[in-house]
C-alpha cells in the first residue's frame, strides 16, 4: 500500500543493543611537526575517553547502523513509530503489532487507541519478544484511524525477520561401571560474532543428582574469568550424574532411566544482548544388564606393565582384547551359580601396551541353554610403564 | 588545562618535561600569547614574511563559538619535550627548525644532544646495521648503497583534495549557500610548516594534506616522484608523517596505505642518521620519529588487515624491550657502549617505558579490530599492572571491554575495582560506567538516570548528552531523544557535529517523519558553518 495514500505513516526500527564508538587514535610527540595538535584533536573528540584516549574501549553509545542477525532465544525488540503526514487532526489511532511465525500468530502489542493525533505528533511503541522458533517470521503492523470526516481507514506493513540458530549442542553419555552417568556437552558458537557464555547448567531429572565438573574445588570456572567463544569455537562441559539411591537399588528402573535432564544455556553478545536456550530432554542409551549382570567390584586405576605368573581359579571364555592378555584357562566350568546368589571370581590379566585400556572379552556360556553372555567394556585401566613390580588384580563379581 | 589534576595520557609516557611546574602557573591567555610568539619564532629563513604575520586566525570558521580552551593539553601527551631550553607550553611546540639549513634541520654539534639521542634511538635490523656501518666507515663519496636499500616515496594522490562539504552543500542547498562557506585553505597560509600547523589546528585536514604535497615537492618527493631516489631529512620525514597521519584522520586509508608503502617499516638505512655521515657527523638514530613508526605499524589495521598490524606492533614492542634491556645493562638504547649519566638513563627508561605502553595500547586496539577480545583483555590486564599506570582508568576501560563482549559479571567486578582504587565520591567516570552497565542489562531507564546524574557534573558533555538521547529512544521517547541530541549541537556545534552523534541523529530523524530530509539538510548547513572537514560517509548520509 502506498504510504502517501494515507494520512499516517509508520516506521520500524529494530532495537538491537547500541555499540560503543571510539575515535581513531592518531597521536604524536610534541617534537613532531604537528606539535600536540593531533593529540588535542583526539582529546576533544567526543568519543574519546578522558585518561585513556589512545584505547578504543569507548563509552559513546552508537545506535545500530547495520542489520544484525537475530538468533533463537534472543529477544526481538523494535521501535514502532506512527507519525502524521497531514495538517489535519486524525482520531482513534490504533496500532496492532503481531508476529507471524511458521506455526502461529503472536500478538505483541495492542495499545489503547490514541484519541487524537495532531500534525507532528507520533505514536510510539516499543515491543520485546523472545523468539522461540527458527526460520522466517513476519512482523505485521496494522494501523487504523479515522480521518477528519470520520471515515475509518487502515493499512498494514510487513517486515520479514529471519531467525537463525545460535548454538550447536552435541552430547555424549558414558555409563560408568558404578552406575554413574557422565554427560559430555559440546557447545559450539554458530553465530557470526563472539559470544560470552553466561550460564551453562544441567537441570537434571529428579532421578539423578548432578555434579558439574566445570569448576575447580574453589568454585572457579575452569574456563577462566570469561567463557568467551569465538565464532565456530566449541566449549566442552562435563557433568557427573549419580542415580538416586532408590533408583540404583532397582536394576530394571535404572536401566530404564534414560531421561537425564536439560541443558540450560544463557549467552550474551554485543553490549549484553542476551539469549537463552534450553535443550530438549537429553536421552541416554539405558544400559542393558540382561538376565545376569556382571559388574566390577574392584578395579585398580593404575596397573604396571609387568609380566607376572598367575593361575585363574575359574573359567569361562576369555578372549584377549586390545592390549590385554588374560592370564588363565579359557573354557573352564564355573561352580554352580544358585538363584539370587553371587559368585565372586578373580581374574588376572597381563597388560601388554601402555595407555588407557578397556577390559573386555569375558564370555559366559550357559551350558544348558547354550546361551552366550558377552561382557565387553567392563571398565578401563590406565596402563603405565614402571620399574616397580606390582600386580594388578581384577576382581569381578 | 595543565592544572587539571585528572590523569592524562602524559602519565603513560613518563613525561619528563621539566617545564611542568612553571607551566602550571601560567594562565591561558598568557599561554596563547606565548604560543603565537613561538609561532612567530618558527619562521623559516626562506619565507621571511611569515615572521611578520600575527597570530594565526585559527578560529576563522569558529568565529561564533566561544573560544575553546585551546590548550587544555599543554603537557598532555607531551612525552618528549625534554629539551630544557625550549618552552613546549605553546599550542604549537617549537620544532627547532629555525636554522637556515636547507632542510630545516638544525645540525647539532657532534652527536646531538642527549634528548635527541634518547628520542631518536632505534635498533635497525641486522642488514641495515651492516649497511650503516659501511656508510660511516667508507671514505666520503665512495659508498653507494643498492637501490633496494633506498626509501623512494612520492605523492600518489593525482589531484588536490577538494572541499567535500562545499560539494555536498552545493548539491543540496544550492550555490548561494555554498558561497557563504569560508574555510582556511592551503592558499591562505604560509607555504611552510607553520602554515601546515595552522591548517591542522583549524581542522582543515584536506587542505593540510594538499599543502604537504606542495612542500614535499621541494624534496623531490612530490607527485610522480615515487620510485625516484631522494634524500631524507627530519623535516621531509615529518612532512610525510603529517601527511599520512592526516590521510588516516580523514579516513583516506587506501591512499595512506599506498603512499606509505615505500617506507616499509622505516628500516631502510637511508632513514637513519648514520647514512649521512657528512651531514650529521657520527650521530646515531632514526630520522623518522617514533610516532611515524607507530602510525605505519597501525596502518594495515585501518585497511582491513589487522593481523599485519599485530605483527608489526609486536615487532616494535620487542625492539623497545631490547632497548630497555640495553639501558638496564648499562649500554645505550641501541646497544652501543656509550657513557650516559644516571639521570639521563632514568629519563630514557621513562621515555621508552612510556612508548612501550603506547604500543601496547595500539595492540589492544588491534586486537579489538580482530575481535580477539581475549588478547585485548590480557594486554589490558598487563597494562593495569604496569608501574605508574592510571589504574582506575584502565580498570574502567577493561570493564567496558568486558561489557562489549557481554561479560556483565566481569565488567561489574572491574568497575568495582576501579571504584576501590579511586576511593572518592562518585565521579563522572563512575556514573557513565554505571549507565553503560545498565544498558548491557537492558535497563535503559536506569541507564538514563545514571547519565543524567553525570550530566549534572558536566552539563555540556557531548558524550553524556548523546548517551541520554540513546537511552530515551530505547525507552520509547523518540522526540525527547532528538531534542537532547539537538541541544548538544546547539550548545557546542564545533565538537558536537561529530560523525557518531550525526549518525545517531540521522537514525532518529529517519524514524520520526518524512521530514527527516529537511532536518538533515539543516545539519549539513550547520556543518558547513562550523566544520572545516567532515568524513565523506557522514555527508552522504545527510544528503543520500
Amino acid at each position: 500500500m502506498e504510504p502517501d495514500e494515507h494520512l499516517l505513516a509508520l516506521k520500524v526500527m529494530r532495537l538491537t543493543r547500541p555499540t560503543l564508538a571510539s575515535p581513531l587514535p592518531v597521536t604524536c610527540d610534541s617534537k613532531d611537526l604537528p606539535g600536540n595538535l593531533l593529540n588535542v584533536a583526539l582529546q576533544q573528540d567526543p568519543t574519546s575517553v578522558q585518561g585513556t584516549e589512545t584505547l578504543c574501549t569507548g563509552q559513546f553509545l552508537l545506535l545500530p547502523q547495520s542489520p544484525v542477525n537475530i538468533y533463537l532465544g534472543e529477544t526481538f525488540s523494535s521501535y514502532i513509530c506512527v507519525y502524521s503526514e497531514t495538517q489535519q487532526i486524525v482520531s482513534n489511532v490504533t496500532v496492532k503489532v503481531d508476529l507471524q511465525t511458521s506455526s502461529q500468530r503472536l500478538p505483541l502489542s495492542m495499545n489503547p487507541p490514541t484519541p487524537q493525533l495532531g500534525p507532528d505528533e507520533t505514536v510510539n511503541i516499543v515491543i520485546h519478544h523472545e523468539v522461540k522458533e527458527i526460520g522466517n517470521h513476519i512482523l505485521v503492523c496494522e494501523v487504523s484511524y479515522q480521518n477528519a470526516t470520520g471515515v475509518t481507514k487502515s493499512f498494514r506493513k510487513f517486515f520479514k525477520i529471519q531467525v537463525l540458530k545460535p548454538l550447536d549442542v552435541k552430547t555424549k553419555f558414558y555409563n560408568a561401571e558404578n552406575d554413574d552417568v557422565y554427560l559430555e556437552a559440546q557447545v559450539q558458537n554458530i553465530t557470526s560474532g563472539p559470544i560470552c557464555l553466561e550460564k551453562v547448567a544441567l537441570d537434571a531429572s529428579h532421578l539423578f543428582k548432578v555434579i558439574s565438573l566445570n569448576v575447580t574445588h574453589k568454585g572457579e570456572s575452569i574456563f577462566g574469568k570469561t567463557t568467551l567463544l569465538q565464532p565456530q569455537a566449541v566449549c566442552q562441559f562435563l557433568y557427573c550424574l549419580s542415580p538416586s539411591e532408590k533408583l540404583s537399588a532397582d536394576l530394571k528402573s535404572l536401566s530404564g532411566a534414560t531421561n537425564i535432564g536439560k541443558l540450560d544455556i544463557v549467552w550474551r553478545s554485543n553490549l549484553g544482548e542476551r539469549g537463552r536456550l534450553q535443550t530438549s530432554q537429553l536421552q541416554r542409551m539405558g544400559p542393558d544388564y540382561g538376565d545376569i549382570r556382571l559388574s566390577i567390584i574392584e578395579l585398580p586405576n593404575f596397573v604396571v606393565l609387568e609380566e607376572f605368573e598367575r593361575t585363574v581359579e575359574l573359567m569361562l571364555y576369555l578372549e584377549n582384547s586390545d592390549g590385554f592378555a588374560w592370564c588363565g584357562i579359557s573354557g573352564r566350568k564355573l561352580e554352580l551359580l544358585l538363584p539370587h546368589s553371587t559368585n565372586i571370581l578373580e581374574f588376572k590379566a597381563i597388560p601388554l601396551i601402555p595407555g588407557l585400556r578397556t577390559v573386555s572379552g569375558i564370555k559366559l556360556i550357559d551350558t544348558f541353554l547354550k546361551r552366550t553372555y558377552t561382557y565387553d567394556e567392563l571398565g578401563q585401566v590406565f596402563v603405565i610403564v614402571n620399574d616397580n613390580v606390582e600386580a594388578g588384580k581384577i576382581l569381578i563379581g | 588545562m595543565s592544572e587539571n589534576p585528572t590523569p592524562s595520557l602524559s602519565q603513560y609516557f613518563g613525561s619528563n618535561d621539566m617545564n611542568d611546574d612553571k607551566e602550571k602557573t601560567i594562565d591561558l591567555s598568557q599561554e596563547v600569547g606565548d604560543a603565537s610568539t613561538k609561532i612567530n619564532n618558527l619562521k623559516l629563513d626562506d619565507n621571511p614574511p611569515s615572521a611578520n604575520r600575527n597570530e594565526p586566525e585559527v578560529c576563522r570558521i569558529f568565529a561564533e563559538t566561544p573560544p575553546q580552551p585551546k590548550d587544555r593539553t599543554t603537557s598532555f601527551f607531551d612525552l618528549i619535550g625534554n629539551n630544557h631550553n625550549v618552552g613546549t607550553r605553546g599550542l604549537i611546540s617549537d620544532l627547532e627548525i629555525t636554522s637556515n639549513n636547507d632542510d630545516g634541520y638544525c645540525p647539532r654539534v657532534a652527536l646531538g644532544s642527549e634528548a635527541d639521542r634518547r628520542r631518536d634511538a632505534w635498533i635497525p635490523s641486522e642488514k641495515t646495521r651492516q649497511c650503516l656501518i659501511a656508510c660511516s666507515t667508507a671514505t666520503p663519496g665512495t659508498y653507494f648503497p643498492e637501490r633496494e636499500l633506498l626509501t623512494m616515496p612520492g605523492v600518489l594522490l593525482e589531484e588536490d583534495l577538494g572541499d567535500n562539504i562545499v560539494e555536498a552543500v552545493t548539491l543540496c542547498l544550492g550555490e548561494a549557500e555554498a558561497a557563504q562557506r569560508s574555510i582556511l585553505t592551503e592558499s591562505d597560509v604560509t607555504q611552510d610548516e607553520r602554515g601546515l600547523r595552522e591548517l591542522v589546528q583549524a581542522g582543515s585536514y584536506r587542505a593540510a594534506i594538499n599543502l604537504t604535497a606542495r612542500l614535499l615537492t621541494i624534496y623531490g618527493q612530490g607527485r610522480g616522484r615515487a620510485g625516484h631516489p631522494s634524500k631524507h631529512s627530519p623535516h621531509s620525514l615529518q612532512l610525510w608523517f603529517t601527511r599520512i597521519a592526516l590521510l588516516v584522520k580523514t579516513k583516506a586509508f587506501a591512499v595512506a596505505q599506498s603512499e606509505a608503502a615505500p617506507f616499509g617499516q622505516l628500516d631502510k638505512p637511508d632513514v637513519f642518521y648514520q647514512f649521512y655521515p657528512e651531514m650529521y657527523g657520527g650521530r646515531p638514530g632514526s630520522i623518522a620519529s617514533f610516532s611515524f613508526r607507530l602510525l605505519l605499524s597501525e596502518l594495515p589495521m585501518h585497511c582491513g588487515k589487522p593481523k599485519d598490524s599485530l605483527t608489526k606492533l609486536y615487532k616494535m614492542k620487542s625492539t623497545i624491550k631490547q632497548m630497555l634491556d640495553n639501558l638496564k645493562q648499562g649500554l645505550c638504547e641501541d646497544g652501543s657502549p656509550m657513557e650516559i649519566s644516571e639521570s639521563d638513563r632514568a629519563d630514557s627508561v621513562r621515555l621508552w617505558v612510556g612508548r612501550e605502553t603506547r604500543v601496547m595500547h595500539s595492540i589492544v586496539n588491534c586486537a579489538l579490530a580482530l575481535k580477539d577480545y581475549e588478547l585485548a583483555m590480557v594486554i589490558m590486564e598487563e597494562l593495569c599492572h604496569r608501574d605508574g599506570s592510571p589504574r582506575h582508568m584502565l580498570y574502567s576501560a577493561l570493564g567496558r571491554l568486558r561489557l562489549q563482549v557481554g561479560d556483565i559479571a566481569g565488567a561489574e567486578s572491574c568497575f568495582d575495582e576501579a571504584r576501590a582504587l579511586k576511593g572518592n565520591a562518585m565521579d563522572l567516570r563512575e556514573y557513565v560506567d554505571r549507565g553503560l552497565l545498565a544498558v548491557a542489562q537492558n535497563s535503559f531507564d536506569e541507564a538514563y538516570i545514571s547519565f543524567q546524574q553525570a550530566s549534572l557534573l558536566e552539563p555540556t558533555n557531548i558524550m553524556i548528552l548523546n548517551n541520554m538521547g540513546v537511552c530515551l529512544l530505547y525507552g520509547g521517547h523518540l522526540k525527547e531523544a532528538i531534542k537532547v541530541l539537538e541541544t548538544a549541537i546547539e550548545t557546542n556545534p564545533v565538537h558536537a557535529l561529530h560523525e557518531s552523534l550525526l549518525l545517531n541523529l540521522c537514525t532518529l530523524y529517519d524514524m520520526e517523519s518524512s521530514k527527516g530530509r529537511m532536518k538533515k539538510f539543516a545539519l549539513l548547513r550547520q556543518i558547513s558553518r562550523y566544520q572545516a572537514d567532515a568524513p565523506t560517509t557522514i555527508l552522504e548520509k545527510l544528503y543520500g
